[in-house]
């Protein structure tokens, strides 16, 4: 299997507190991945450092095998990478429809009013996105996913404050890109949300990142189990 | 990297020049309240403006939220800055040859 994108060996301080140590990520083509971590773990640090859009302190993001000496998010963007984070994906300067058209007109894609419709947001298409409540917002953020068809999608909390039924949604189209050839590497808490949605389990503990494999391999996992999933989602 | 979309570049484009606009209003109104000649900035105070209305321009994007935007977009912000700047540029220029040509 190809990594279309790695952050290898990263490490990131801040203030003086080691937030990473010695991570790595792997956006692979066709495979939906999913970050998991306790809070403060690490997770957005590292997908922010792989979409470029923050330095590492050591390490190295390689795209397509090849070395990037400084990543930066415009130029992964040009080459297909996505980078959705936990907030302010839209601006609240234009209407949902502009910002679908922006990504539309710069690289193809689904057409808005599609994308806007299957993700159930063609009603809001002429709303700014202050005026979208939470879910709204994210399935909003997830047309321009679809607007974009990226190769690879790095999406931090994407199931943060929203409904079970919009988490559905969210999961099709996670799998329906990733059955199209995209890598897709998502992170949270939503637990039940994220092993259904994932064919592979990384996970972000003390800096640093273990990979667990499937998720029924990775609930198998004693100190995943122990230190991360806890008693009643260890059972289920 | 020059391929934005045309909606992007004028939306910065038009931004641009409303900020210049408000600059050189701002900057005009003081120099008329001190007996000058609005039109006849020195070099300095010419760059002084332009680099007022950009840096407005980024401080505007950034209260806007839009540096993710941009950024899958494609967009820089050093090209996002090269869009607000040009209108200033320009209008400085085109300022500075209307004052050079009618004295």
């Amino acid at each position: 299997m190809t990594d279309l994108l790695c952050a290898d060996c990263v490490g990131k301080s801040y203030r003086g507190r080691r937030i990473l140590s010695s991570a790595s990520l792997r956006a692979v083509a066709g495979e939906v991945r999913v970050l998991l971590g306790r809070n403060g773990a690490g997770k957005s640090t590292l997908l922010r450092i792989a979409a470029g859009w923050l330095q590492p302190d050591t390490g190295i993001v390689r795209w397509e095998g090849e070395a990037l000496t400084r990543a930066s998010l415009p130029a992964l963007a040009s080459w297909g990478l996505f980078y959705l984070p936990d907030h302010d994906l839209l601006s609240n300067a234009f209407t949902l429809r502009r910002q679908l058209e922006m990504f539309h007109k710069r690289y193809g894609g689904l057409s808005p009013h599609d994308a806007a419709r299957r993700t159930g947001v063609a009603t809001h298409l002429d709303k700014r996105p202050v005026a979208l409540s939470g879910g709204e917002l994210r399935r909003a953020e997830l047309a321009a996913v679809l607007v974009r068809r990226p190769a690879c999608l790095l999406a931090d909390e994407p199931y943060r404050g929203i409904a079970p039924r919009d988490a559905e949604v969210l999961t099709s189209v996670f799998h329906e890109l990733a059955a199209s050839g995209a890598a897709i590497v998502i992170t949270g808490h939503e637990v039940p949300s994220l092993l259904e949605a994932a064919h592979h389990v990384t996970w972000c503990v003390s800096g640093t990142t273990y990979e667990l494999g499937t998720p029924g391999r990775a609930t198998e996992d004693e100190r995943f189990r122990r230190e991360y999933l806890g008693r009643s989602l260890a059972r289920g | 990297m020059m391929l934005t979309g045309r909606l992007i570049i004028r939306t910065y484009v038009g931004r641009g020049a409303m900020l210049w606009l408000l600059t050189r209003a701002l900057i005009s109104a003081v120099i008329v309240a001190a007996n000058g000649n609005p039109f006849a900035l020195s070099p300095r105070s010419a760059i002084i403006v332009i680099l007022v209305s950009t840096l407005s321009g980024l401080a505007q994007s950034a209260r806007l939220r839009e540096w993710a935007l941009l950024a899958n977009l494609g967009v820089s912000r050093t090209e996002a800055a090269v869009y607000l700047a040009l209108p200033a540029l320009v209008a400085e220029l085109c300022v500075a040859v209307a004052n050079a040509s009618l004295a």
